[in-house]
Parts: structure tokens; C-alpha cells; sequence
């Protein structure tokens, strides 16, 4: 018995200094490039360091004092992504409610259709949906970046799953005969009783929508419209010298917010993708 | 009576004038640019005194701006009605067709502008894009390295040093000889591309199909030379380790100083590069012609085909690109080498620049800019250089042989550009 | 009664349009016109600053067939997927078996999960950036350690003389793939590792009880209940991984020349199509050519894993949430 509990303690021991290597690789690159946001370009480019520099004040200054409005783009950002992650989510839900709750005819195409979409490399129709977007006259509007939102395939795979596992007929037929119409049915219901997926979503589109550079980019060009990822970019437009400490400061002020959201919501993001992967 | 009458008249004359004048231009134009340099102009010297047209401008980093510029134009939709264009994609939009054609105002300048600007902005004869600068290069070298090892700093002395490609590469050797290794003559390969680029005697797409120019297979042996003798100081253009070797504070990974000699830079690059890097080594410098006459980048103004406001947009490139007043203005607020032939020949004797000991580089650059051959830039430059740098790459750190190199750069041309 | 109840059915499950209506109608809008429009400009010869084109049939599809870079960046985007996927795999799956084993009894289990899964939330600009600047050559961080710290050196030769010098590390195709290989790793791991455990967590204790009272070991158990059970889960874990890996993108664009430098072996077939469509002459045609072969190549590969490494006996639904 003893034997058997010292052989478990030494193989703990090596677990145990994996698993803090594992955390060290995940954190230092993290750390690396926050604490670059404090210090000078020469001192980024001389080396590494694990102590905070002194430059903040500085890098801030390069940041703000561009052309373009940092605080501003920070809101675009914020607003941006609430508002995807409100059409996406709700929409998704409605959708994956309805391919659970009722059998209609084109059911099951529309779900193969969903799964195959998924697979096709998104940068190219981007061109038909650039064209699309401009025939409509819509560029520089945040529209046609709020409104795609609604067919968010992933989320609608995701959501179905959970419901297959956590709602049962009996539930919903039970809230039929109480007389609530099926729209009241699922808004005061069904979306209390998937909040958990709900949220594990909300936290997967707020983070791609507040990192999203590409489709922004493109559709934008009013700087006053521009989102954080955008505007960090633009740091590099100084062609004769790449402030570094600017850059890193930027990608520090787009970062920590999702951190700080991360920190408050990891809960929830790792039972979301446990449920995900909950079997029946 | 009759004198107030004249007064009277002639005022009215000149007003109806002066109002025609400025109801020509007016409305909005939305300008795009990649740097402030145009918005600078703008809030400084064009909006005051056309204070009739509205700007909005808008702008995006160098190398995102093709990728911005590219659908609005093909489309048609949310195109801009005035843009800037750098060196490097100049003449993918002055091929292209969408721009609006402007060869009326580059006759009216013909005389006094400066020839190779004009000719990068032409195509099939018509004028689609000129520029308010020149950028012709020159051989930036250090002072103190050269008495110490050529013996003078004098820049004439200096260039016989330089007079062509082979003399330079006796100087580079003379260099790391006098100095036990210590010192090389570039930082970077890279500095030698743009002379290079500059010697070919005909571009990279000749009727359709690839033209590899002697001048650019030189530089392939040129390359690999000083890397092999250790004649460079193996740092990428535009690292930290470059911008260290401007300074003086460069080290190799032993820490031992590695002095670079020189650094090949144009009209832009002794302000924005060497100025605002090495401000402690004022006074250390000095340039001279080099090996060959090139140009590198430069910044054209062209406007949309489809803009709505086409008078106002002519009127804005022109004054930008040409107006005596603005442009010698403009160069003396910023030393820029202005493309005005007639301003530069007004202004460049009264140049002495600190920084190069006394040395008067506006007039340098004069004589230098006359050597540049504006028909060697092509749209398709870019991909196809991009191309040729990783065969350089390859050939000069020995992962491949120069033919194999060569061959490998042929056959991805072909794939991606068809030539 | 029951005629009623179907009559219900009936109007009910009408309702189903109405959920799913949203869905399809922006679908057909911003997903399917753009991606028909792709299908067709692949039929065409779109290219550069024009709006107009003619058809040109299967020229773009012969000439890729026939395209050896094509094949090549398929190659290299498996090569780096390779990498990165087997060893996250390999990790994600130990360090699941090891935190769900009742009998190891590890702490900090939420806190680690929390922070493996930290570097998902960053954009791949950023860590491009980064590991960019720490492999620099010849001073870049990784260099500085190397030579000054632990005084190892790579040898070139200069003028006939064995010089010591530094690594440069993004002009050999290992390294570099191996570096892009490690960024994919780093940002998907902690994802994996959390699905398994999610995996693991679902099979039901019972099992791993009876087999301990029969004597098993924890080999034994992990032999003969943790992976057998695990296999559908893996088997999703392995095409969502796949699929994303055909559609690299970000990372090799990023920490290259945006040309998959050097060699143009770490051009992924992604990179490859952007090249194409973006730079150089705007082939579009070509370039919607491209992602559509990779589509054909994803697809078919997803067949062939689902049809050989299905667990037939046990047909359970297709699990859900997000992987590279």
C-alpha cells in the first residue's frame, strides 16, 4: 500500500512541474508582450525583458498623438462586438430552437448545407460579399458587419448540440399547454434554460468580433469608424520608422480588456466548451 | 467719374476673376493617403487658400493601402476622387486605366518639372500621376571612416573611390584590409538593390516576357561576394541592427563595434532616416553619387477616372505637384527635394547642411536627380521583386545555386504573373 | 383526438420557418451569393483592376492540377498542421487522463485549464509580432541567449575563415515551420486539452470502478476505457483541427515575408490563394480556382477519416465547440 502511494507521489511531482511548464509557456509570451508596452523601441529591439520599462507615458503619447483617436476606436470596437454578439447569439439560438423543436420539410438539407458551408475557406467570397456590400451602398457602415451575424453557422452547431442534450419535448410541450404562443415560448423559457451555452457563445463571438481586423478593414475607411485592431495596425504607417513601443502598447490596450472579460467569464467559457462536448 | 469708373471696372474685372478662379475649384474632394505628408500640405497651404473646396482625408498605412484602393476603384464604389501613390505600386494604377487623365496639366509643366517623375506617371503616352518630389539616391558615408582609411572625406575624392560597381567592391575589401575586419562597407545587401535597380538598362517585363538584366545578375554575385569576404554587416534593411550601424553602436554577436562605411539612401532618407536615427553623429556625414544613379520611392498624386469633382481634382494635383510658391514653401519647411525645376534652381545654392559637415546636398541631389531613368518602373515591380529577393536570399547564404536560383525565380514568375 | 393533435402538428411545426427563417434568408444573402460568385469567377478570367471577364471554362482547374506550387503549399500547410496537431494531441490527451484520474488527485485543475486556454484570446498579428522580434537575426532575444548566455553559435564561414555567428532561424525551413508549428500549438492546446477533459468527464465513473475492482491498473484503464471512449471525441477533435489546418492563414502569412519564405516552403495553400488573389496581378480567378481545390481536398479528406475511423458500433451524435 505504501509503495503504492509513494510510486502515485513521484509520478504527481513530475505531473505537477509539467503542468507549471505548460502554464510558463502559456503566460511569458503574454507577459512579454504587455511589458514591451512600457518600454522604448531600442529597448524592445535590444532584447527581452521580464521587468516593466519605464516608457508608458511615452508609447501613450505615440499612440494618441497620431491622427486618429484611440478612446474612439476603443467604443467602435466595444460597440461592434456587443452587437454582433447580440444578433449572432440570439439569432443562432432562434435558429437551432427551430431545427430542434420541429420537423419541416428541407430540415435536414438545411443542416447538411450549414455543416458543409463551414468548410469552405472564407477569405475568397469575401470578393462577392465586398461587391455585394458596395452595390448596396454600404460601405463604411457598420451594417453589413452587424447583419451576417445572424447566420453564424458555428454557433448554430453549437447551440443545437446543447439543446439535444439538456431539452426535452416534454419541457417544451408542457409550456404549449400552459398557452403560450411558440415565440413567447421560447423567449421566456427556452433562452433561460440554455443560458450557460448562451454564454459560453456570447464570450466566443465578443472575442472574435473585438479581435476581427480583415472584414473591418476593408469595408471601413472613414478613420473615425475604425476599430482597435484597425487603428493598431495604422501604427505601422510611419514608413520611415515602426514605432515599436506604440505598437506593443495598442495591442496591450486591445488585449487587456479581453483579459480582465476573460478572468470574470472563464467559468463559463470552459463549461461552455465542456457542454459542447457533453455526451448523451 | 471716369477714374472711379476705370477703378471700378478693372476691380470687377479681377473679381469676376478671381471668383472664376475659385468657382472652378470647389466642392469636396476626398483625398487618401498613406503617410500625414499630404494632409500636412493640405491644412497648411492648400486649404487656406482654397477655401472653397471641402477635404475629407483618410489614411491608411503603406501596406494595407493597395488593398484598400483596389476595390473601391475596380467597383467604382467608395472610390476616392484624389489619391497618393508610393513608388512601389505607382504604376499597377497608372497602368490600370482608372485613373483620370491629366496630360493637360503636364504639358502646361513639361518645361519647368523635373523629366523622370512625369515619365513614371505616363502610360501609352498620357499623363496619369505626377509627384511634387524627386528622390534620387546617393552614397552616404561617414567622414571620420573615410579619412581614417581612404585617407580624405572630401566627397569628390571619395567617389573616385565608387565610380562603379567593380571599384566598389576594391574599396569594400580596401575596407575590412585597413581596418583588421572591423569595418564594412553597407550594413545590408539590401542598400545595394535600388543602384542596382537604377543601372538596368531595361525593365523586368520586356513585350510580355521576363527581362532578367545584367544589372540584376551583378547584383547577385555583388551579394554573395560581400557576404562571403565579410565585406557587410549581415543586418536587414530597416532592423534595429541598421538603424545601429547609422549610429555608430552596432556589435556583432561577440560584442566586438562593427563600423559601417556607408548607406545608400535617397532625397527622403538623409531627413527621415539618417537625421532623425543618428542625431549624435552630425556632422559625420557626407554623400557623393556612388556607383549608379537610381531613384527610390517617391510619392505620386493621381485622381479617380470617375471622379465627381474632376476640376477640382486636377486643380488640387496641380498645385500640389507644381505650384512655384507652394512648392519652394514646401521646401524649405521640410528640405524635401521638390520636383519643380525652377524652384530648385532658385533655392539650391542657399543649402548648407549641418549635418553633412557644411556639405550642400540640394545641389548634390540636382545633378544626381538628371541621371534617373523613369522608364524602368513597372506595375508589376513589386511581385516580381519580391520574387527576385528570395533567389537573391537563397543564392547568397548558399542554399542554392545561382542557376538553380535563378531557375526556381523564373518558374515562380511565371506561376504567379504569367510572364 | 388524434386527428387534432396531428392537425396541431402540423400548424406547429410550421413554426419551424419562422425560427429558422432569419437564418437562411441573411444566409442566402452574405454566405451563399458570395460563395456562388466564387464558384463561378473560378470559371472565368478575372484578374487585375477590371470588372469585366469572359468564361474560360476549366482553364483555372487544369492549371491547377498541373500547378506544382499548388501541390507544394498543400504539402507544406500539412507538414506545419502535422506538427502542431500530433504533439496537442499527444499532450492534450495525457494531461486530460492524468487531471480526470480520481486516484492522482491533482490540484489547481480550474486555474490550469483557465490559463492554456489564455493565448486563444490573442490576435495572430500580435504573436506574429512577438515571435518575429524574439527569433531576430542576428540580435533577436532567442540569438542573444543562445550566444551570450549558453555560448552556442552557429558556424558560417567568412573569407575562408569559421566564424561564429547566429542562428537565423527564419531562413531554414525547420525552424521556421517548426516555429509556426509551435504559435498553433500554443493557441490551441489549452482548447484541446479542455474538450478531452470534457470527454473524459462523460464516461461514466462506474466503469473505471469495476475495472479498478477487477484488478486494473491505470494503463489498463486508460487502454481499455479512456481511449476507446474517447475515440469519437478525438475523431471530431482530428477533422475540426484538420479542417481549420487547411485554412492556415494568419500565422505563416505573418511571421514570413508573406510569401511562406523561406523557399516559399511555409506557403500554406491559404497564403498561396492570397498571394494569387491580392498581390501581384489580382489573378481572382485563379485565386477562387484555388479555394475551391482546397475545399475538394477537405471535404474529401474528412470523408475518408469519418468512413475509416468511425466507431460503427456506436453511432453517437457529432459533438460541437471550436478547434484548430
Amino acid at each position: 500500500m505504501k509503495s503504492a502511494n509513494s510510486a502515485l507521489n513521484v509520478k504527481r511531482f513530475f505531473i505537477y512541474i509539467f503542468m507549471v511548464l505548460l502554464v510558463l509557456i502559456a503566460i511569458v509570451p503574454i507577459y512579454l508582450l504587455l511589458i514591451n508596452a512600457t518600454r522604448t523601441n531600442a529597448q524592445i529591439n535590444a532584447g527581452i525583458s521580464l521587468i516593466p520599462g519605464t516608457n508608458a507615458a511615452y508609447n501613450w503619447h505615440a499612440l494618441t498623438s497620431r491622427s486618429f483617436q484611440i478612446t474612439q476606436g476603443f467604443f467602435n470596437s466595444a460597440y461592434l462586438a456587443v452587437m454582433m454578439t447580440l444578433f449572432g447569439v440570439y439569432f443562432s439560438a432562434m435558429t437551432a430552437y427551430g431545427l430542434h423543436v420541429y420537423t419541416f420539410k428541407g430540415k435536414r438539407a438545411l443542416w447538411g448545407a450549414i455543416l458543409i458551408i463551414m468548410m469552405l475557406p472564407s477569405s475568397l467570397s469575401f470578393i462577392g460579399f465586398y461587391q455585394f456590400v458596395a452595390k448596396l451602398h454600404l460601405l463604411n457602415n457598420y451594417i453589413p458587419l452587424i447583419v451576417p451575424t445572424i447566420a453564424s453557422a458555428g454557433t448554430v452547431l453549437f447551440l443545437r448540440q446543447y439543446l439535444q442534450s439538456v431539452l426535452s419535448m416534454e419541457l417544451v410541450d408542457a409550456a404549449r399547454i400552459d398557452g403560450a404562443g411558440e415565440f413567447r415560448t421560447f423567449n421566456t423559457i427556452i433562452l433561460p434554460i440554455i443560458t450557460p451555452a448562451v454564454a459560453a457563445q456570447s464570450i466566443f463571438s465578443f472575442v472574435g468580433s473585438w479581435n476581427n481586423f480583415f472584414t473591418p478593414f476593408v469595408l471601413i475607411s472613414n478613420t473615425k469608424k475604425y476599430t482597435l485592431p484597425m487603428l493598431v495596425q495604422m501604427l505601422r504607417g510611419d514608413i520611415y520608422r515602426t514605432e515599436y513601443g506604440g505598437i506593443y502598447l495598442g495591442i496591450a490596450v486591445s488585449l487587456v480588456p479581453i483579459i480582465i472579460f476573460y478572468a470574470f467569464m472563464s467559468r463559463f467559457i470552459i463549461s461552455g466548451i465542456t457542454m459542447g462536448g457533453v455526451k448523451e | 467719374m471716369k477714374k472711379f469708373l476705370i477703378v471700378l471696372a478693372a476691380a470687377v474685372v479681377l473679381m469676376t476673376g478671381c471668383a472664376k478662379k475659385e468657382a472652378k475649384a470647389s466642392g469636396t474632394l476626398v483625398v487618401w493617403s498613406f503617410t500625414d505628408e499630404l494632409k500636412t500640405m493640405i491644412d497648411k497651404y492648400y486649404s487656406p487658400s482654397h477655401p472653397d473646396v471641402k477635404i475629407e482625408y483618410s489614411l491608411t498605412p503603406t501596406d494595407q493601402f493597395p488593398n484598400k484602393l483596389d476595390p473601391v476603384l475596380a467597383s467604382g464604389q467608395g472610390a476616392p476622387d484624389v489619391f497618393a501613390l508610393e513608388a512601389a505600386f505607382v504604376r499597377k494604377y497608372i497602368e490600370s486605366g482608372l485613373l483620370l487623365d491629366i496630360t493637360d496639366i503636364a504639358n502646361d509643366v513639361k518645361a519647368k518639372e523635373l523629366a523622370y517623375p512625369i515619365e513614371v506617371g505616363t502610360f501609352n503616352g498620357k499623363v496619369y500621376g505626377l509627384s511634387w518630389q524627386g528622390t534620387p539616391g546617393a552614397l552616404f558615408y561617414r567622414r571620420s571612416l573615410a579619412k581614417k582609411y581612404l585617407g580624405t572625406d572630401d566627397p569628390a575624392e571619395v567617389q573616385k573611390n565608387f565610380t562603379d560597381l567593380n571599384k566598389f567592391l576594391e574599396t569594400a575589401a580596401l575596407l575590412k584590409d585597413k581596418s583588421k575586419g572591423k569595418c564594412v562597407v553597407v550594413s545590408a545587401t539590401g542598400d545595394l538593390f535600388m543602384p542596382f535597380k537604377g543601372a538596368r538598362k531595361a525593365p523586368w517585363v520586356v513585350d510580355g516576357k521576363l527581362n532578367v538584366d545584367p544589372a540584376m545578375l551583378s547584383y547577385m554575385d555583388i551579394c554573395k561576394t560581400l557576404k562571403d569576404k565579410g565585406y557587410e554587416g549581415r543586418q536587414g534593411q530597416w532592423s534595429e541592427g541598421w538603424f545601429a550601424g547609422m549610429k555608430g553602436t552596432l556589435k556583432d554577436e561577440k560584442g566586438a563595434d562593427v563600423e559601417v562605411f556607408s548607406y545608400f539612401l535617397p532625397t527622403w532618407g538623409l531627413h527621415y532616416v539618417l537625421k532623425t536615427n543618428a542625431p549624435d553623429t552630425s556632422g559625420d556625414w557626407a554623400m557623393c553619387p556612388g556607383p549608379a544613379g537610381y531613384s527610390w520611392g517617391g510619392t505620386w498624386v493621381a485622381a479617380y477616372k470617375g471622379t465627381k469633382n474632376p476640376v477640382a481634382a486636377k486643380d488640387f494635383i496641380k498645385y500640389v505637384t507644381t505650384d512655384d510658391t507652394f512648392l519652394e514653401a514646401w521646401a524649405k519647411d521640410t528640405g524635401d527635394y521638390v520636383s519643380n525645376n525652377t524652384v530648385v534652381a532658385k533655392i539650391k545654392d542657399t543649402y548648407s547642411e549641418p549635418f553633412l559637415g557644411g556639405q550642400n546636398h540640394y545641389a548634390a541631389f540636382a545633378t544626381m536627380a538628371a541621371s534617373v531613368n523613369g522608364k524602368l518602373m513597372q506595375g508589376s515591380d513589386q511581385a516580381i521583386e519580391g520574387l527576385f529577393n528570395e533567389a537573391v536570399t537563397a543564392y547568397m547564404n548558399g542554399e542554392k545555386t545561382k542557376d538553380k536560383a535563378i531557375e526556381d525565380f523564373k518558374s515562380q514568375v511565371n506561376a504567379q504573373l504569367g510572364f | 383526438m388524434k386527428q387534432k393533435t396531428i392537425g396541431n402538428e402540423t400548424r406547429i411545426n410550421r413554426w419551424g420557418y419562422f425560427f429558422v427563417l432569419p437564418f437562411v434568408l441573411v444566409f442566402l444573402l452574405f454566405n451563399l451569393y458570395p460563395t456562388f460568385y466564387t464558384f463561378m469567377l473560378a470559371f472565368t478570367d478575372l484578374r487585375g483592376l477590371r470588372v469585366d471577364f469572359k468564361f474560360s471554362g476549366l482553364d483555372n482547374f487544369v492549371k491547377l492540377v498541373s500547378d506544382q506550387y499548388f501541390w507544394g503549399a498543400v504539402g507544406n500547410t500539412f507538414i506545419i498542421w502535422g506538427w502542431n496537431f500530433f504533439p496537442q494531441l499527444g499532450i492534450a490527451l495525457l494531461l486530460s487522463i492524468w487531471l480526470s484520474d480520481i486516484r492522482l488527485k491533482l490540484k489547481c485543475k480550474g486555474f490550469f485549464r483557465a490559463v492554456v486556454y489564455m493565448p486563444n484570446l490573442l490576435t495572430a498579428a500580435s504573436v506574429a509580432l512577438l515571435f518575429r522580434s524574439l527569433f531576430g537575426y542576428p540580435g533577436g532575444p532567442v540569438n542573444q541567449f543562445l550566444n551570450e548566455t549558453l555560448g552556442i553559435y552557429h558556424t558560417g564561414v567568412i573569407d575562408g575563415q569559421q566564424v561564429q555567428q547566429a542562428f537565423n532561424f527564419f531562413r531554414d525551413v525547420t525552424m521556421t515551420r517548426g516555429i509556426v508549428a509551435f504559435i498553433q500549438w500554443w493557441m490551441w492546446y489549452g482548447n484541446t486539452i479542455i474538450m478531452l477533459m470534457a470527454g473524459i468527464t462523460s464516461i461514466s465513473a462506474s466503469l473505471y470502478e469495476s475495472a479498478v475492482v477487477d484488478g486494473a491498473n491505470s494503463r489498463q484503464t486508460t487502454w481499455y476505457i479512456t481511449l476507446p471512449m474517447l475515440r469519437p471525441m478525438m475523431l471530431y477533435i482530428l477533422v475540426t483541427s484538420m479542417i481549420g489546418g487547411m485554412q492556415m492563414f494568419d500565422i505563416p502569412f505573418l511571421l514570413t515575408d508573406m510569401r511562406g519564405a523561406p523557399d516559399f516552403k511555409i506557403r500554406t495553400s491559404i497564403v498561396y490563394m492570397y498571394n494569387m488573389a491580392f498581390q501581384g496581378r489580382n489573378d481572382y480567378a485563379y485565386a477562387a480556382a484555388i479555394s475551391i481545390g482546397v475545399f475538394l481536398i477537405t471535404i474529401i479528406l474528412s470523408l475518408i477519416i469519418f468512413f475509416f475511423l468511425q466507431d460503427r458500433s456506436d453511432l453517437k451524435k457529432k459533438h460541437v465547440g471550436g478547434t484548430k
